[in-house]
């Protein structure tokens, strides 16, 4: 599941040659509980000590998300669905905006902030760490290396990235996606965790619904990896067949979910627009549904999202998402700045000054107080003021 | 050519990737001057030190360093302002505020992997060849963990988006030549 990868650089070009020729043939079966490393054969070995390398480089890269608390969420929900496996498959939070999850060979699986922001509820997320979750039990690294496809699939993601190890961790992990029978497989053992650890099997339609609306925010094609896979809609349309003759209720967990990523979903929308990611924002919190499991302050959020892409109409829908917002906390200084910077830009110069006064008024200490100084400065000079 | 990110930097000079409408030069400069051959801009550089610029239709630049740009570099850019921020949703234009130059600045440099996650250290108006523009100083660990600081001073005008970067690892590098990299934002000069 990726709309975008992550960036993982491993060293050691030896390692790679070491994994690209040390295949062992052989029928790979799925687990049945947590593998001993002494019981792994030479090349799977090989693929966890790539993949214990990646955990590393992403640890120290500073990449990990820094909250105890939703790990341990994350992870009570991995291990409700694999219990078996408690201990081996370990969750971790990428701090990204990007919408992706991924699994390494390991068991090591990691979800980017910016999926949180889009998933509206416990199960939504559980579909995403089922699915991911099935890549490791099927052991469908382990598959894709030993066979012939992969290797090319290796060489094409070398090819195209020029950094080695990148390539070839993330053609044996889920990173990019697996082939599509392996996709499908793990939607399907996915969906079955799900159902089976008490969920509501309906939502996982949502879940990728959720994808390919990020998809078409960005409008991003879906990417070169995703060519072999399934397509996001006959994703949605397998599980909404699935949902169609499933009877039970199943747990949504919409409370329990918003509760627990509260924070890290508001750090994702404050990502989202620190990178310019604006449609991402827009598509989240211009639905009155989501945009309530929100606090207000993220009205202000919605409003940076259409002043700082300043597109046909943004600015009018900029000012309304600004208005709300100070409605529900008028003393909240940032949408003053921003009001005030549309009314310079557009030389109302009298309300510019008004804007930028408040604001000032309202955090003295604010970080960017010697940008509004300039400002108030010029609107000054501009109204011939000594 | 697009405006350069490290990245592509590396990329270009190590010239593979030229196509014929880019011009390149590379020299060692014998006076402390550095001028891109379109004119855009001229700036002070240490004598002796290596430059090389690229011109296209859209944008110049000219990338000096004492050791290398791998190592360290100044990089001064022009560039137009459509399509100045590839990968943005937004474009530059003349009339955008220091503000809003910051804010796309940094969201350009969250956009690239090697910069996603930076620490701003500092973002505050500066003045740069006579016109209101902002200066950026980030830091950011590369993917060996080692320290990185990147200073830029940018601005717009009708001729387009101007930044001037300075960047190298904190250790032993970056204090080193920092004073130069202050020395020639001040004698920057736009062509115009």
């Amino acid at each position: 599941m990726s709309v975008r990868a992550c960036s993982l650089s491993l060293p050691g070009v030896l390692l790679l040659l070491a994994v690209l020729t040390g295949c062992t043939a052989g029928p790979v079966r799925p687990l049945t509980e947590a593998p001993q490393r002494s019981n792994l054969a030479n090349d799977e070995t090989r693929l966890w000590d790539m993949a214990e390398e990646g955990d590393e480089e992403i640890a120290k890269g500073g990449q990990i998300y820094r909250s105890e608390a939703l790990r341990s969420y994350l992870q009570s929900i991995m291990d409700r669905l694999y219990p078996e496996f408690r201990g081996r498959l370990q969750v971790q939070v990428i701090d990204s905006p990007v919408v992706n999850a991924f699994a390494l060979p390991n068991g090591s699986i990691y979800v980017h902030l910016g999926m949180l922001s889009q998933l509206e509820n416990e199960a939504q997320l559980a579909t995403v760490l089922a699915h991911e979750g099935a890549h490791f039990v099927n052991r469908h690294s382990l598959q894709q290396r030993r066979s012939t496809k992969s290797s090319l699939a290796a060489a094409n993601v070398v090819a195209l990235l020029g950094v080695p190890l990148v390539g070839e961790l993330a053609a044996v992990s889920s990173i990019y996606g697996y082939s599509r029978d392996m996709e499908r497989e793990a939607d399907r053992i996915g969906w079955e965790r799900l159902t089976a650890a008490g969920y509501a099997g309906r939502e996982a339609e949502g879940t990728f619904r959720h994808l390919l609306e990020e998809l078409k925010a960005m409008e991003i094609e879906e990417p070169v990896f995703f060519s072999s896979h399934p397509k996001l809609q006959e994703r949605i349309d397998s599980f909404h067949e699935l949902a169609e003759g499933y009877r039970g209720n199943g747990e949504i967990g919409e409370a329990r979910y918003l509760e627990a990523t509260a924070e890290a979903r508001l750090d994702a929308i404050e990502a989202d627009l620190g990178s310019g990611r604006f449609a991402s924002v827009i598509l989240v919190l211009e639905n009155e549904e989501r945009l309530a499991h929100y606090p207000p302050s993220a009205l202000f959020y919605l409003g940076e999202a259409y002043r700082r892409r300043g597109g046909e109409g943004d600015r009018d829908q900029a000012v309304k998402a600004y208005g709300r917002c100070l409605e529900y906390r008028p003393g909240f200084a940032p949408p003053y700045r921003a009001l005030g910077l549309m009314q310079l830009k557009q030389e109302e110069y009298a309300l510019a000054r008004e804007s930028f006064t408040r604001y000032l008024e309202l955090d003295p200490g604010a970080a960017d107080r010697a940008y509004v100084e300039n400002y108030l400065k010029r609107i000054s000079k501009e109204l011939d003021e000594p | 050519m697009k405006r350069l990110s490290p990245l592509l930097l590396s990329v270009l000079l190590g010239a593979s990737l030229l196509s014929g409408c880019v011009t390149t030069k590379t020299t060692r400069l014998d006076a402390p001057e550095v001028t891109v051959a379109d004119g855009a801009f001229t700036a002070w550089a240490p004598a002796g030190w290596v430059a090389t610029t690229l011109t296209e239709a859209v944008s110049s630049a000219a990338v000096v360093s004492r050791d290398g740009p791998p190592i360290h570099y100044i990089l001064l850019q022009r560039h137009d302002h459509q399509k100045a921020f590839s990968g943005l949703e937004r474009d530059s234009t003349p009339d955008m505020l220091p503000t809003e130059l910051a804010e796309t600045l940094l969201a350009e440099m969250r956009k690239d992997d090697e910069t996603e996650h930076l620490e701003v250290v500092e973002n505050s108006p500066a003045t740069i060849a006579g016109r209101a523009g902002v200066l950026l100083h980030i830091r950011f660990r590369n993917d060996k963990g080692l320290e990185i600081q990147r200073r830029v001073y940018a601005f717009v005008d009708s001729g387009g988006i101007y930044t001037l970067s300075y960047q190298a690892p904190t250790l032993h590098y970056f204090d080193r030549d920092f004073e130069v990299f202050e020395h020639t934002v001040r004698s920057f000069r736009t062509g115009a």
